[in-house]
């Protein structure tokens, strides 16, 4: 049976993910953009922050991040950059719905369904400035 | 070793692992369910006593006045058509869920302008988005990550609805 704490370290690494790769985006994305790159970066720091916590008080190893990650495509202009934010929002929203599984408390779940709203937010945005179809039927899948 | 890949790799994993978790919840849940699990749901049996038939109604309410909106004001259509069809993959979806057929409501409801149909459906998603988010939390473990992506999906309809994007 899939436990709390194996949704609370996907959901984890998957905001890892994100932390470590929002600064490319910030590099490669236009000016106009760079405000709203940090609120997102930041955003992601602070539920890495909340996992740990969280992970810490079951008194659970908190697995370290990995050290690189390599990139679903080439990022080296704005639309690229924007493009890997889709899949950086894409992909936190995979890691919470995970864990919206795999919670075993309504507290724990009433979180991850939460966090999960607020990563299809941020993904529809993103969406928006790609000139994407703005919304998804499932998020997170 | 090659590095980590971002996401091509992890969220394939956890929505295979969604998926599995699924298939054990239903098989573990049949022998044993958990002391902080609600009980398996008996849809086969009884789809109309289903505690997720409340959210199949809904679903099929929702597409009905979308239906009615595009209708009533057809200049809507290019805005409204890809939220209708997220709601038809709602309401596929919880059919399958609660092995019933989707309910055909009557679009129900007379806009005398655009803005008005509009409003109507913000507040029908901001609903829809709150009672589906409840229903998660109270769900079987197997049905809790459909329902929050419906839920968050109605998130995002709000969002889109009033341009807040």
């Amino acid at each position: 049976m899939t436990t709390t704490l194996d949704g609370l370290k996907v959901a984890l690494s998957a905001e890892e993910a994100a932390v470590w790769a929002y600064p490319l985006v910030g590099a490669k994305v236009s000016t106009g953009y760079q405000s709203v790159v940090a609120k997102a970066h930041g955003v992601h720091q602070m539920r890495v922050a909340e996992l740990s916590g969280r992970l810490a008080a079951l008194r659970a190893d908190v697995p370290d991040p990995a050290a690189a990650y390599s990139l679903p495509f080439p990022v080296t202009n704005s639309a690229s950059a924007i493009k890997l934010a889709v899949h950086l929002e894409d992909g936190v929203s995979a890691g919470w719905r995970y864990l919206v599984a795999a919670a075993e408390t309504a507290e724990l779940r009433r979180y991850a369904v939460a966090q999960l709203a607020a990563c299809a937010l941020q993904s529809m945005r993103w969406r928006g400035r790609a000139h994407l179809t703005l919304t998804q039927a499932f998020p997170g899948t | 070793m090659s590095p980590m890949s971002v996401f091509s790799r992890r969220s394939a994993l956890a929505a295979a692992g969604a998926v599995g978790v699924s298939a054990a919840a239903a098989a573990s849940a049949a022998a044993a369910p958990a002391a902080t699990e609600p009980s398996p749901t008996k849809s086969a049996a009884h789809p109309e006593r289903d505690p997720q038939r409340t959210d199949l109604v809904a679903e099929a309410t929702l597409l009905a006045t979308y239906d009615a909106a595009i209708a009533a004001h057809p200049s809507l259509e290019g805005k409204l058509a890809p939220m209708r069809a997220d709601h038809a993959a709602h309401l596929h979806a919880l059919a399958a869920m609660i092995r019933s057929a989707a309910p055909k409501p009557e679009g129900a409801g007379h806009w005398p302008t655009g803005a008005a149909a509009l409003a109507a459906l913000v507040a029908a998603e901001k609903s829809a988005a709150a009672d589906r988010a409840t229903a998660c939390v109270a769900a079987a473990r197997d049905r809790a990550p459909v329902l929050a992506s419906i839920s968050a999906s109605e998130a995002v309809h709000v969002a889109v609805l009033t341009n807040d994007a």
